[in-house]
Formats: structure tokens, C-alpha cells, sequence
């Protein structure tokens, strides 16, 4: 370990600053808070909220068999089986631990309070695992990297309770724990690295990274030929304990077996297997029948391995890559074949925008940790590196996986840092100091080998000692092997190093990565006040004389569907909204954020984008009492549904394409129109007639401005025959629709309403005389 | 019976039509005179009666001239009989002598049971000799008596109500003249059937029944009023106030729970949001509200005003001298027959609320027991009144009977026995309610120490525990680990 | 000094990686040759030969305002027209004008290649000189291509036709493609020869082959050796963070014809990017990884003083400079930003 942590002074100063990186790290989180309120954000967490009040409710089993008949009418939802109940379970944990010691604190602040508190352990996993990989310093570096990184903000602000909430920390954890698993080779660090990859697989879906990481880096070693015991002992733990827990998550069930993403952990598990195999027959057989029983045997192996799999492919026990994961390879895919996957905005690229605005001056930093890795290439460092490659990639192809790479960034990054402080900082004996860490680790490499091998032959039961002996002999020798690639890696990278002799240069260096600090710190804040901190269900404008404005207008409405409809109320509207009605309005829905079922969904968008003949079947066969849509036209709000309108067109072609076609929406010049030269499709279609009913008068005659699409409206609006405007909001945000009733006398709704249309006006007529 | 049969179906149907007040008069029109049970020792000389139904609750003022008609005793209990149909409507009574202005003591009378009538007995301050006269005014306010008709009204359009009454004052005591005064809000009024040879006369707002002279007692008929009533009428079917004492903070925390409906007329068809932004005023002239004021203390602190979906950023507060005004906006206009809930709460000083009497340990807690809004009837209200912790002989005194008093123990942040804590359940309330009540309770200088004490043995734990912890080794095969460090 | 080449050599190999990494295409610069033929019709020989002449002169595009264009348009006309309706003046920061603009030009010279070229001509009506014309035929949305056969007349005619981005996108070939639909001939669209490109390949093809022959040579060597491993992983990285996978999954333009005030390189809007623009924050990036680099790892190396003082003042003196670049970069692309470092 370095010098400095050996005195006091660092023994007091490490917690401290770690408490204190915490304590930054949470309340750089609570700009929402103090701007607004303590309030659940955007639409996935309503969800996850609104199951953890169930658990809280009703307890664990209850929600383990949750049949939630109020989402996706008529189907219904089984939610335990279809959720990763990680964050509920922790929050309903803490939420109950609390109550326990007499803390009657509301469920909804444990939510919200969740992912801050999460970032503050998940920057002491960060310190842990940049401690494991240089030293403490720059551990403490890393934390507050992660700390502050607005790459991994971006999803953990106090009130965005969403899964990647805690499982950045579980994901930090782990690595930390496997790294340690490896370094160290104790089962029992493998397991515990096991436990929270459970935890990991029960929490977020991301878990498929870890699923695939480990093996590849275990395999990676394999290449390298640094087999050892360690890296045997901690993998097959791992890999054994971890496996079978992760299947006790009824949503993951038999996947770890059955699907494409988790073969190579089990193939790594195999191959580790033949290979500690191959290495205890080498103890026994002279070299050269060993060399000829090698070949043999890893032809064979190959052969039948192959085999195997590729009948097991073609019967379809094992399953291919599932859509969202397939489109990380084929990036194109996504956009042609799964236009809901597509539609999402977090599943889009990213720019290199993204890239410098996540994460600042780290980004360049971090290469610079990577070759720093490479320098000392010990197994923990081919982690880092293979982390690094492929976390890059991903967060190239989805903006989402940003979150996935931070952690890396940040430790790398902070790796990088350290060690220009170090050179920059440290007297003359800490420059040369670093060859230390290299030489111990070989030195202590035996021992512990020695110390695997035995536990090893005790597993095993065999308690010959002639086969320990071989063993240990076998063990010794990887064991030197290693520690000679170590002398040697610590030779290469130790050629003779001088402090630096001038005053200036030091200070200049310094000087200037300070202020580099200061700046990413500037940074790190102005991002997250700016553009991570807003609920997105409450929006705040500013009016003219500054003061800010608050547009409440979702909650209005969810609040009057909540308070002023009947108990099982049915209201259709597009996905996106689904989770926040049902969590905030309490009523049934028909589709939501949880997007399992595309023809479903299909149906919905067929409903909105078909002429009121034809979607009011839709919407009677559904028994839907309102529908919601958002227009944005009155105040300028893009996000709203008829700019989304294209994707509920296209999804609704893939299912039903001769009731829906997106050409008909086009003008012939192919544009998308909503004022006069839109099509008459367009004009026809629920989405339009509801969007606008009604939206002329609200100007002068005939200037009526779509504000959005800036577009000048026609004077004379769009009727509606089988709808009735229930409620529009101040804004005119939310618009709700009821679905009218068959008509008393049988007729056709558009003639009665008509019919009533005319009587009125006679009577209006009549008054007037 | 003064009505002809013609007139009696006609009434009959109405009756089916509306609620049980009048049904319960469609049964009197056929039962036989009534005779009243209680002591006849009164005469009622002169007797003035005013109905105000220019609000949403009822007003009733009976100020009667009696006269002690026994031949030698002082006469000290009067009676004041009040229909069984309405005794549920009656949320408030009193009694005040005309002359001396001093407030007469009013109770319930048990002893005379009557299946129609229920008596109320009012105690004169100073025995009444034989042949004197004292001048007696009682106030009643009835709640939920008045029923929309037509009951759907549209957006902005006025809504009407329909009132069931009695044409005479009902007395326990024979009036040798009695008169009935029915004020509404404005002159858009119909009185659609009374007794026919009863003269009535209607100036612009107001209604005249009578002089009618010698009307026996408990004579009752039935005359109906229909008349425009504008803006909401404002129930709430549920209110629970929790009031939090705490001595070490010298704070007294307030919350209310408002579960909110609108009685008025109800919406017909649905609401279009162009046609309120053309007229929004059109709501409180219909039959919506936009918002409701109540009163809070003028040192509260940290006020908040939210419902189950979170803060309610539409409200407006209002520094007066002596208190504060909160104009409470709810998310959408209530129209009739809309529901909506909301809750308030906020932190004031309890120096003007507790009083510890020297000497001992005694302390008097004095709070209203509601905050009230204007017009607005409390169908249900819960109050709990937590105490802290270490309070014990506790005894709630309300100025007027309720429905329950209960003494219990609630735990919250860092208890260690619990507080002690009074649970007040009423019904039917109304402003005239919002009085002062009274919570005694011993809390000795000690018990200021259980906290802290529990705090710093719960810190002893953690510390001690994590002490423990870290002494220990769970690591399997320590000993390279350690080498490895 | 082992480091110090390795580092460069390195940071070359970045740079060179990042030029892979665009889709190449670019602007267009051609001269048409205009032979007038003889024609029976003088009125619209003529005609023909103002327009050929004006062709030469704009480079086989003729470019109209709102009286040229009713001229060109007036019957009788035994020649169809292709117009191209743009906005290409920065004010309308019209991307897709920019974008098709090259590739307009480069059809159009494409067709002045051609015998027969008299039969059809390619005009472009900017919307700042004709909006008159753009009133007239109702458009609000720019880019967009019409098509006028021969012998008709304008306004409200059925036989004009539009040619649809939204399906064909903004390439030459897909828009020669229509064009040959309508008007019968094949137009050859040949790219300009691509000098950028070319070096790419040529130093690509060099260092494959140089890397293949040092595999050949030391196979186990250079596979085992980890700085072989360090530069494709670095490479990997830097292409990556510098957004290369938007550019594979999106692909936008390489670059622009830099307007006055902004430049070509740089796309403006945050969610938006060209080639170039990645690559030169590739290099970027590379150039301030490189500069920590050498101060961990170069300087203490140097045993002289005065050296290690130059590099050290040199390393940090790039990587400032470098830093700041990229924050006006940044700026470019989010004008909001507050912060900078050396230039205001």
C-alpha cells in the first residue's frame, strides 16, 4: 500500500473525505427537490412507486403473486413475474426498517431518496475498486469523480426512482468484489461477488453486462496464460452460485440457460473446467503424451462442443438474442424491425456531444488510465481494460448505456489523475515506490496459490498426498510462471524514473490540474442544475416578468381522472403516459411504459390514427370509458402527441397495415401537415380531431397557431360525433375524451349528433327572438 | 288539515320526488293533532320567526314573548320542540334571553320522549315568577336540508333549490300570535304551496308568513320555496385534524385532511374548458367553486398545501393582523357533484396554546377544534391530538357534546413509550362549532429527559455494536488475505 | 525515447483511424462545355442557347430568380426543366439544402456531360431571390425538386413532379435515378475524385500491410505484446467517445461548404454532427490523452533538467491549448455553455 496511508493523519483524513464525497454526491442530487418538491420524476419510476406501495401495502408474497388487472385491460399484467424487484424490495426494506425504530417516514420520500443515498455508496464502491487497482488516493479520486459525474446524475437525481437507481452501485460492487475474488482467490469473495450479481440480476436488466464481462474476462486470462487457482476458485463460484441465484428472479427464470446472452458464461465455466483438468493430468503424464492427449482433447472438446450447440440452437432450446439486446450488434436493426424499441429516445446514439457533456474533462483523462493499465498489466487491470473497450462501445451505440460506462470512466480517469499527482507531487522515493505494488503482488501470489490448492484437494476429498503434493507442484509452477510475468511487466515499465528536478514545472502541472478541477466541478454543477434536475411532470416556464411560471397540468388532469371518474374507469392513451396513469390517476389502462405487448400497443395506435368509425369499434371492444392525449399546441410543448403521432402510425401499420398507412399522412410533397394542406387521413383521424377540437376558437376567427408546429389552423375545426370533450387542462396540456355511449334510438352517433347539433341551434335561434 | 285532497296528491308527488324531510311531513298531513307531553306552563304571547336560506346552511331565529301561565310556581325550564325528521340536520343550537342578551344553557331533554318531536330544554337564568314574561330567542342552524331542483344544471347556468318548511313556528306552548319571515338570496323566488287561507306575502327577497293568531302548539303544515342559490355548496364528507405537541420544540404542528365535495347542483353533460376561459366567473355564479379561504394562526411557519399526488402549487397566502388567510385553489374547478381531496398543515409556536398552572405539573392545551371555511358543513371529523411523550392524566373538555373521546398511545420518531394521545370524533359540524376545547395533561420536568436519553442509548448501541464488529474476523483463510493487504 | 515514438506513433495511428472513420462524400466543381445545335424554332433556339450559355457560365446549373424562372417556365418550351426550390443562405440554417446542394450540382454536371443535354436543364431557385415562386407553388418546406416536362405550362399543372426526399434521401444516385425515370437518359454520376480519401486508403493499405508483415515476422510477438494490444483497444476507444457510431447508425454528410460566420466542419445543433467533425474531436481527444501521457510517463524519464522542463511546459502548455479548443468546440455546438478556458 502507498506511504501516506500508513500515517494518522490519512487514517482520519480517508473516512472523512469519503463521508464528505458522499454527502456531495446526495446533495448534488436534490436541485429537483429544493426547485419543486419531493415528487416522483418521468414515467418508468410512477410504475416502480407505485408496486412499491403495493409491497408496502400488502407484503412480500402478495406482490410476489401481484395480478395487476388495472394495467394493460383487458390482459392485465403479472407483475411479479414481469418486474426486477430489486429497488422495490430495498425501499420497502429500508421503508420498514424505519418504522421498526419508530421513523414513520412516507414511503414516497424512501423512493425518492433512494438513488442519492445509492450514489453515495456507489462512490465508496468506486474507491474500493480504484484502491484494489492502484491506491487509496486515487480511490478517493475515483469516488468523487463518480460522485459528481453528470453521466451517472443523469438517472439518479433525488426522485427519478428507476432501477438504474442502485444498480450502478450493485454493478460497481461487484466488480469490486471480483476483483478482489481474483486477486485474492477466496471462494469466499466469490461469493459474495455472486450475492450481489443476484442482487444486480434482480435489480436491472443491465445485468446481462456483468453476465457476459466476467466470463470474458476470465477467458482473456485463459488467452494470456495466466491460468491460476485464484482465477479457477473465484469463477467457479461465481459462476456455479451465481448462475442458479440469478434464476430464482421468476422474470429471468430459465434464461441463464436457455438464451444466446448467457452462453458464455457457461462456456467459460466449461472451458475453466477442461482447462484446471488439463493442468492436473499434466502433474501425472511426461510432456509429450500430454501434448498428443491435449490436442486430441481440444479437438474433440471443440468439436462436440460445437455440435452441441448448434443443435441446441436450431431445436430452439436455446433461445437468440432478444430484440433490445440484438440491436446493441446490429445497430440498424432496431430502426427496421422494432419500431417501439426504436421510438424510444434513450435508445437513440449518441453524439460526441453526449460524450463531453456526461462527462467532461474525464473522457480524455480516461484513455490515459487505460494505458496506465496496461503499463502494470496485473489481472485486475484486464478487467479495467476490457471494461473500458466494450463500455465505450455500448455507450456509443445507446445514449441509455452512458450510465454503464461512467463508472469506468470515472476510475480510469481518476487512475490517470493520481498518478500526475503522484509524479508531480511526491518526493523523489514515492516516484520509484510504484514498482513496489507489482513486486509484492508476485511475491505474495505463491502462498496464496498454495493456500487455493490445499483448500482445493480438501473440496475434492481426496486426500492422497501424492495428488496434493502434484497439485501444489502443478499450482507452484503457474504460480512462478506469473509471478515472473509480474517481475517482468514491473521491469518493463520500471526503467530508470527521475523525480522532477524544477520547482516550476511541478507547480505549473499542479496548478493547472487543479484548476482542471475546479472546472469539471463548475461543470458537473451547471449540468445537473440545468439539465437533469427537472420532474418532467411538472413544468416550470418563465413568465415575462421573470418570476417562474409552474405548468401543473398533468397532474391536473390525472387528478380529476383520479377524484372524478367512477372506480374502474378505462382510459386509453399512448404508452408513454400508462405507468404515470395508473400510478397518479389510479385508473385502468390499456397500454403502458412496460412495452411487452406490440399488438397491443398496435391497437391503440390503430384506435388514435383511424377515422371515428372505425377506432370507435376499437374503443367499444375495449370498453375504454375516456382517452388522453397530450396537445402542446396552446403553449408550445413538443412532446406532444401529435408529434409522437408518426410512431403510433408506424406501430399500427406493422400489426394492421390495411387499416393504417403512414403514406396517407404525408402530403404529396411529403410533408407532415396539420394545417390546411394536411391529408384528409390526417384530418380524419381520432388523434387530429382530438388534438383540435375546439382549438380554433380559442383565437380570433380564422388565426388560430399551432404553436409547435407553428402552423396556422383552419378557421373551422374538426367535429367530433362518437367522443365528448370530459376535460382539457389550464394549458390545454391533457386533453380527456368519453367515449359516448351507443346511441339511445339506435342511430348512427354521427347523426344523432348532428341531429342534436341542429336542434340546438334552433333553439339558440329561438331564444334569440 | 288545512289542505284540500287536490293539493295533497299534488304535494304527495312532489314528496315522492324529494327527500326525507318532507316524506316524514307526508305522514303527519294524515296523523291526528299532535298534543305536545311536556308541562303546559307557558303561554307564547308574541312569537317572530326568521328562516335565512340566503345561505347554504339554514338559519333559524325563534325570538318568542312567554308567559308563565302556572298558577303559583317560578318556572325555570322552557321547551323548544325540533321535528325527529330534522334532528339530524340540526347541527347547532342556542338560546340567549332578548332583553339581558345572557346566553341561556341548552341541552338535550331526555326525560319527555316523543316519536316526532324531540325537545331541547332551555334553562331560564332566573326563575320565572307566575304572570311574568321573559323575551327567549333561539337559533338553530340546519345543514343538508335544501335539495337542487332542477338537479343537472350546465356550465354557468344558475342553479335553483327547492326548501321544505313549516309555515308556523313549532312550539311546545299555544301562541296567541306568531309570525314566519323567509329571507333568500335574491328576488328570483317561487313559493309553490302553504296553506291557502293563510295570507303570505312576498317582497322582493323575502317571504312573509303570517301574523296568524292563536296557533296551537306543535301546529305544523308545509309550504315549499324554490329560489336561486349561486356558487357551490361546499360538504366535507371527511376532515382529520392532527394536532402534535412538542415541549422541546416549543412547536405546535397542524395538519388537516379535507375529503372534499361539492352539494350543488350537478354538472350536466361535461366540462369544456373554452367555455370557462370565455367566462370563468360563470363558475361561481353556476355551480362551482374555485377555491376555498380558511383561517390559520398568524405565526404559523412552513404552511403546505398538497393531496396524494403532491404539492398543489396554486394557492395564496394572505398576512392578516391578526391571522393568516389561506385562499386554498384546488387543481381543477369543483363543479357539482365533484370530488376532490387536499390537506394543509404547518408549524406554530405553543406558547400561545399550552398554559402550565404553577406549581404543578399541570398543563392545559387550548386549540379550536376545527379552522372553519365559510357556509361549509363537516359531515365527519376526526381530531387527534398527540401529546408529548411522558404525558400522562390526560382529559380532553369540549364546550359541546361529541361523538367520542378516545385516549390512546401513538408511536413516532425516536419514542421510546409512546405519546399519549386524544382521539375527538364529531359529526356534523359547522363554523359556529369552531370553539376552543381543552386538553389537561400532567408532564413532569423528567420526562423532558426521555428523549434525549433514548437517543444517546441508541447511538450507545450503533457505536458499541460497530465496536463489536470490527474487533471481529469473518474473512475465510484471514491469514493471506491479510498478507495480501 | 522509446515512450515518446511509441506515443506518437500511437496518436498518429488514432488520428488515421478517425479519417477512417466518416463516410466520405464532397462538394463538386465542373465545367460544362455548351454546344449549341442547330434548331428549326429560332424563337426557341433562342431561348435554348441563353440557357445553355447561362449553364456554362453556373457550372451546368442556371440559377433563377422569380422573373428568370417565369421566363424559362413561359411556353412554348420544347426543353423540361428540373428546379431545385433551396434555401441555401446560413439565416435559414437549412441542413438538408446544404446537404443536397453538392449533389444536385453534381447530377446536374453529371447530364452537361451528355450529347443531347439541350433536352432538359437544371436550375435552382433560391428562396431569397425568388419567393414570389415559392408563394406561387405553396412551398413552405426546402429542399424540394420539381420537374417540368417539356410543352407545359406551370402553376397548378398536374404534370409536374416532385421528387421525394423523404423516401430517395439526399444522395446523387437515387436522384438520377428519378431523373432518368422522367426524362428517359441514364445520367452518369461520377463522384469528383477524392484526394482525401485516397490517401486514407493508401496509409491504410500501408499500415496493414506493414502490421501483416511484422505479424508474419513475430506473429506470437506482436499478438502476445500488450502494446499492440493498447493501440487497438485506444483506438477502439477514442473512435467511439469521438461519437463514430452515431455517424455509422445516422450517417450525416462528411462535411459542409462552410457558409460565412459558421464553418463547414462543425454541424450545428447538439443531437447533430458530420464526419469531419467527429474525426477532428477524435484527434482532439487523442492529442490531449497524448499530452497526459507524456507528462506521466515521458517526463520522468528525461534526466536533464533543462529537457525535462521544456517537455513538462511543452505537454501541459498542449494540453491547455488543446482543452480550451475543445470547449469552443463544445460552444459551437451548445451555445449556452458558460465555461471557458483560454480564449473568451
Amino acid at each position: 500500500m502507498s506511504t501516506e496511508s500508513s500515517s494518522t493523519v490519512a487514517r482520519v483524513l480517508k473516512p472523512t473525505i469519503l463521508i464528505l464525497i458522499a454527502i456531495v454526491a446526495i446533495s448534488s442530487r436534490l436541485f429537483s427537490i429544493i426547485r419543486f418538491e419531493s415528487v416522483i420524476h418521468e414515467f418508468d419510476p410512477w410504475f416502480n412507486y407505485r408496486t412499491t406501495q403495493h409491497l408496502v401495502k400488502n407484503g412480500f408474497y402478495d406482490f410476489w403473486n401481484w395480478f395487476d388487472e388495472k394495467s394493460w385491460y383487458p390482459l392485465g399484467r403479472v407483475v411479479g413475474g414481469t418486474v426486477y424487484p430489486g429497488i422495490m424490495v430495498t425501499s420497502a426494506l429500508i421503508h420498514n426498517v424505519l418504522h421498526f425504530f419508530n421513523f414513520p417516514v412516507d414511503i414516497r420520500n424512501v423512493c425518492v431518496f433512494l438513488a442519492p443515498m445509492f450514489s453515495g455508496l456507489t462512490a465508496f464502491s468506486a474507491y474500493l475498486l480504484t484502491k484494489e487497482l492502484k491506491d487509496s488516493s486515487a480511490g478517493l479520486l475515483a469516488a468523487a469523480f463518480l460522485g459528481v459525474a453528470p453521466g451517472y446524475i443523469s438517472r439518479s437525481v433525488a426522485g427519478s426512482y428507476d432501477n438504474e437507481g442502485i444498480a450502478i452501485f450493485l454493478l460497481v460492487f461487484t466488480f469490486y468484489l471480483w476483483i478482489k475474488a481474483v486477486k485474492t482467490g477466496s471462494a469466499f469473495f466469490g461469493l459474495l461477488t455472486a450475492l450481489f450479481y443476484f442482487y444486480m440480476v434482480s435489480a436491472w436488466g443491465g445485468y446481462v453486462f456483468i453476465t457476459n464481462l466476467l466470463p470474458l474476462h476470465a477467458f482473456t486470462l485463459l488467452l494470456m496464460g495466466r491460468y491460476s487457482n485464484r482465477l479457477y476458485v473465484s469463477y467457479s463460484t461465481f459462476c456455479a452460485v451465481g448462475t442458479l441465484l440469478s434464476m430464482q428472479i421468476p422474470f429471468v427464470g430459465f434464461q441463464p440457460t436457455r438464451t444466446s446472452e448467457h452462453m458464455a458464461a457457461l462456456g467459460v465455466f466449461g472451458l475453466l473446467q477442461l482447462y484446471a483438468f488439463a493442468e492436473l493430468v499434466r502433474g501425472y503424464i511426461p510432456p509429450k503424451q500430454f501434448r498428443a492427449l491435449l490436442k486430441g482433447g481440444i479437438v474433440a472438446v471443440a468439436v462436440i462442443a460445437s455440435i452441441g450447440l448448434t443443435i441446441l440452437s436450431f431445436s430452439g432450446v436455446i433461445a437468440p438474442f432478444t430484440g433490445r439486446f440484438y440491436s446493441l450488434y446490429d445497430t440498424g436493426y432496431a430502426k427496421i424491425h422494432i419500431p417501439i424499441i426504436a421510438s424510444v429516445s434513450e435508445h437513440q446514439p449518441t453524439a460526441w456531444t453526449s460524450f463531453f457533456f456526461d462527462l467532461q474533462m474525464l473522457i480524455f483523462l480516461f484513455p490515459a488510465g487505460v494505458y496506465l493499465c496496461f503499463k502494470e498489466l496485473k489481472d485486475e487491470h484486464v478487467f479495467i481494460i476490457l471494461y473500458s473497450v466494450f463500455a465505450s462501445y455500448f455507450a456509443g451505440v445507446m445514449v441509455r448505456l452512458m450510465l454503464t460506462l461512467t463508472p469506468v470512466v470515472c476510475v480510469s480517469a481518476a487512475i490517470a489523475y493520481s498518478t500526475l499527482l503522484d509524479t508531480y507531487l511526491e518526493t523523489s522515493e514515492h516516484v520509484l515506490a510504484s514498482t513496489k505494488p507489482a513486486i509484492a503482488a508476485a511475491a505474495t501470489s505463491a502462498p496464496v496459490v498454495i493456500e487455493a490448492t490445499t483448500s482445493d484437494s480438501k473440496a475434492t476429498g481426496k486426500k492422497t498426498a501424492a495428488k496434493a503434493a502434484a497439485a501444489a507442484a502443478a499450482a507452484a509452477k503457474s504460480a512462478d510462471a506469473e509471478a515472473k510475468t509480474h517481475a517482468k511487466s514491473a521491469a518493463s515499465s520500471e526503467k530508470k524514473r527521475f523525480p522532477i528536478f524544477n520547482l516550476d514545472s511541478r507547480l505549473l502541472v499542479i496548478l493547472q490540474l487543479t484548476w482542471f478541477l475546479f472546472m469539471f466541478a463548475w461543470h458537473c454543477t451547471y449540468v445537473t442544475s440545468g439539465s437533469y434536475s427537472s420532474p418532467s411532470i411538472v413544468l416550470a416556464s418563465r413568465q415575462q416578468d421573470g418570476s417562474q411560471m409552474i405548468i401543473d397540468d398533468f397532474r391536473e388532469a390525472y387528478y380529476w381522472l383520479r377524484k372524478n371518474t367512477k372506480e374502474d374507469a378505462k382510459v386509453m392513451s399512448w404508452w408513454d403516459y400508462g405507468y404515470q396513469m395508473a400510478g397518479m390517476a389510479n385508473v385502468t389502462t390499456l397500454v403502458d411504459n412496460n412495452t411487452w405487448n406490440n399488438t397491443h400497443i398496435a391497437t391503440v395506435g390503430k384506435a388514435m390514427s383511424t377515422s371515428e368509425e372505425v377506432s370507435y369499434k376499437v374503443l367499444r371492444q375495449h370498453d375504454v370509458d375516456y382517452v388522453l392525449i397530450l396537445f402542446g399546441g396552446v403553449i408550445g410543448y413538443s412532446g406532444d402527441d401529435i408529434n409522437k403521432f408518426l410512431w403510433m402510425i408506424r406501430i399500427a401499420e406493422g400489426v394492421y397495415p390495411n387499416d393504417v398507412k403512414e403514406t396517407n399522412f404525408f402530403t404529396p410533397r411529403g410533408e407532415y401537415k396539420v394545417d390546411h394542406d394536411a391529408t384528409k387521413t390526417m384530418r380524419e383521424s381520432l388523434m387530429y380531431k382530438m388534438s383540435y377540437y375546439r382549438f380554433a376558437e380559442l383565437y380570433g376567427s380564422g388565426n388560430a397557431v399551432d404553436h409547435v408546429r407553428n402552423a396556422r389552423m383552419p378557421a373551422e375545426g374538426p367535429t367530433l360525433s362518437v367522443l365528448e370533450e370530459a376535460y382539457t387542462t389550464e394549458n390545454w396540456l391533457v386533453r380527456i375524451y368519453k367515449v359516448k355511449d351507443l346511441d339511445i334510438l339506435g342511430r348512427d352517433l354521427k347523426d344523432s349528433t348532428a341531429f342534436d347539433k341542429g336542434r340546438v341551434r334552433k333553439i339558440s335561434s329561438l331564444k334569440k327572438k | 288539515m288545512r289542505l284540500t285532497t287536490t293539493t295533497t296528491t299534488l304535494v304527495a308527488t312532489i314528496i315522492a320526488a324529494l327527500s326525507l324531510t318532507s316524506s316524514v311531513h307526508a305522514e303527519e298531513f294524515w296523523s291526528e293533532k299532535d298534543v305536545p307531553i311536556v308541562p303546559q306552563t307557558f303561554k307564547i304571547t308574541n312569537l317572530l320567526r326568521t328562516l335565512d336560506l340566503s345561505k347554504p346552511i339554514i338559519r333559524e331565529i325563534t325570538s318568542a314573548a312567554v308567559l308563565n301561565t302556572h298558577a303559583d310556581q317560578d318556572q325555570t325550564d322552557y321547551y323548544f320542540p325540533v321535528d325527529q325528521a330534522y334532528s339530524d340536520n340540526l347541527a347547532f343550537i342556542s338560546a340567549e334571553n332578548r332583553k339581558t342578551k345572557e346566553v341561556l344553557e341548552v341541552t338535550k331533554d331526555e326525560e319527555f320522549y316523543d316519536p316526532q318531536f324531540q325537545y331541547y330544554k332551555i334553562k331560564l337564568a332566573t326563575p320565572l315568577p307566575p304572570g311574568e314574561k321573559v323575551q327567549i330567542t333561539v337559533r338553530t342552524s340546519l345543514t343538508n336540508v335544501i335539495r337542487a331542483f332542477p338537479t343537472h344544471v350546465g356550465q354557468a347556468e344558475k342553479q335553483k333549490f327547492v326548501f321544505f318548511g313549516n309555515p308556523f313556528a313549532l312550539t311546545a306552548y299555544p301562541a296567541t300570535k306568531q309570525k314566519t319571515t323567509v329571507i333568500t338570496p335574491n328576488s328570483v323566488l317561487e313559493v309553490h304551496e302553504h296553506p291557502e287561507e293563510v295570507d303570505l306575502v312576498i317582497k322582493n327577497n323575502q317571504v312573509i308568513l303570517g301574523p296568524y293568531n292563536d296557533v296551537s302548539s306543535l301546529e305544523h303544515g308545509i309550504f315549499e320555496v324554490q329560489y336561486e342559490l349561486s356558487g357551490a355548496i361546499p360538504h366535507i364528507r371527511r376532515l382529520r385534524r392532527e394536532i402534535e405537541v412538542s415541549q422541546w420544540g416549543n412547536n405546535l404542528a397542524v395538519e388537516e385532511h379535507y375529503n372534499f365535495v361539492n352539494r350543488g347542483a350537478e354538472l350536466k353533460g361535461q366540462f369544456s374548458r373554452i367555455d370557462y376561459q370565455r367566462n370563468p366567473m360563470g363558475v361561481r355564479e353556476g355551480n362551482g367553486a374555485l377555491g376555498f379561504q380558511t383561517k390559520i394562526p398568524k405565526l404559523a411557519r412552513d404552511i403546505y398545501y398538497r393531496d396524494e399526488i403532491g404539492n398543489i402549487s396554486t394557492s395564496v397566502i394572505a398576512h392578516h393582523p391578526d391571522h393568516i388567510q389561506l385562499m386554498l385553489k384546488p387543481r381543477f374547478p369543483l363543479f357539482g357533484g365533484w370530488n376532490t381531496t387536499w390537506y394543509i398543515g404547518y408549524n406554530t409556536p405553543l406558547d400561545g396554546y399550552l398554559r402550565k398552572i404553577a406549581g404543578t405539573d399541570k398543563h392545559i392545551l387550548k386549540v379550536p377544534v376545527i379552522s372553519p371555511m365559510p357556509d361549509t358543513t363537516y359531515e365527519d371529523v376526526e381530531i387527534r391530538i398527540v401529546l408529548p411523550e411522558g404525558a400522562k392524566n390526560v382529559k380532553a373538555v369540549l364546550p359541546y357534546e361529541v361523538d367520542d373521546i378516545e385516549y390512546s398511545t401513538t408511536k413516532t420518531y425516536m419514542d421510546s413509550a409512546g405519546r399519549s394521545t386524544v382521539t375527538i370524533l364529531a359529526s356534523n359540524l359547522i363554523e359556529d362549532h369552531a370553539q376552543d376545547l381543552f386538553v389537561e395533561y400532567e408532564f413532569s420536568q423528567t420526562s423532558y429527559l426521555t428523549k434525549p436519553l433514548a437517543a444517546a442509548t441508541m447511538l450507545m448501541a450503533i457505536y458499541a455494536t460497530s465496536i463489536v464488529f470490527s474487533r471481529l474476523d469473518f474473512k475465510i483463510g484471514g491469514s493471506t488475505l491479510k498478507k495480501q493487504k | 525515447m522509446a515512450v515518446i515514438s511509441r506515443t506518437l506513433f500511437l496518436t498518429l495511428l488514432l488520428a488515421l483511424v478517425a479519417f477512417l472513420s466518416a463516410s466520405s462524400s464532397s462538394t463538386s466543381s465542373l465545367f460544362a462545355h455548351a454546344q449549341p445545335q442547330n434548331d428549326n424554332e429560332a424563337l426557341l433556339q433562342k431561348k435554348v442557347a441563353r440557357l445553355e450559355a447561362k449553364a456554362v457560365k453556373n457550372k451546368g446549373v442556371i440559377q433563377l430568380d422569380s422573373l428568370a424562372f417565369e421566363d424559362v417556365m413561359a411556353k412554348p418550351r420544347n426543353y423540361s426543366m428540373v428546379v431545385l426550390f433551396t434555401a441555401i443562405s446560413p439565416e435559414f440554417n437549412c441542413v438538408p439544402c446544404l446537404n443536397f446542394d453538392p449533389e444536385y450540382k453534381m447530377v446536374a454536371a453529371g447530364w452537361s456531360k451528355l450529347a443531347n443535354k439541350s433536352q432538359l436543364f437544371f436550375s435552382i431557385l433560391d428562396f431569397k431571390a425568388g419567393q414570389a415562386i415559392f408563394q406561387k407553388f405553396g412551398m413552405n418546406s426546402a429542399p424540394s425538386v420539381l420537374y417540368f416536362p417539356a410543352s407545359s405550362s406551370i402553376s397548378g399543372d398536374p404534370s409536374q413532379d416532385r421528387y421525394d426526399f423523404g423516401k430517395s434521401g439526399f444522395q446523387a444516385e437515387p436522384f438520377a435515378a428519378w431523373l432518368q425515370a422522367r426524362s428517359g437518359v441514364r445520367v452518369p454520376v461520377q463522384r469528383p475524385f477524392d484526394f482525401m480519401g485516397l490517401a486514407v486508403k493508401v496509409l491504410g493499405t500501408f499500415t496493414a500491410v506493414f502490421s501483416v508483415i511484422l505479424f508474419v515476422r513475430k506473429g506470437r510477438k506482436i499478438f502476445g505484446s500488450k502494446y499492440f494490444w493498447s493501440t487497438i483497444s485506444m483506438i477502439i476507444i477514442f473512435v467511439m467517445i469521438s461519437g463514430h457510431m452515431w455517424n455509422q447508425i445516422r450517417n450525416p454528410p462528411y462535411s459542409m461548404p462552410s457558409q460565412q460566420g459558421r464553418s463547414g466542419f462543425i454541424a450545428s445543433g447538439f443531437q447533430n454532427q458530420f464526419g469531419l467533425e467527429t474525426q477532428i474531436i477524435a484527434v482532439l481527444y487523442s492529442l490531449l490523452t497524448g499530452a497526459a501521457i507524456g507528462l506521466i510517463a515521458v517526463v520522468p524519464r528525461i534526466e536533464n533538467p533543462v529537457g525535462q522542463r521544456a517537455t513538462v511546459w511543452v505537454c501541459m502548455g498542449m494540453f491547455t491549448l488543446v482543452f480550451s479548443i475543445l470547449i469552443q468546440v463544445f460552444k459551437l455546438k451548445n451555445p449556452g455553455y458558460p465555461f471557458t478556458l483560454m480564449f473568451r
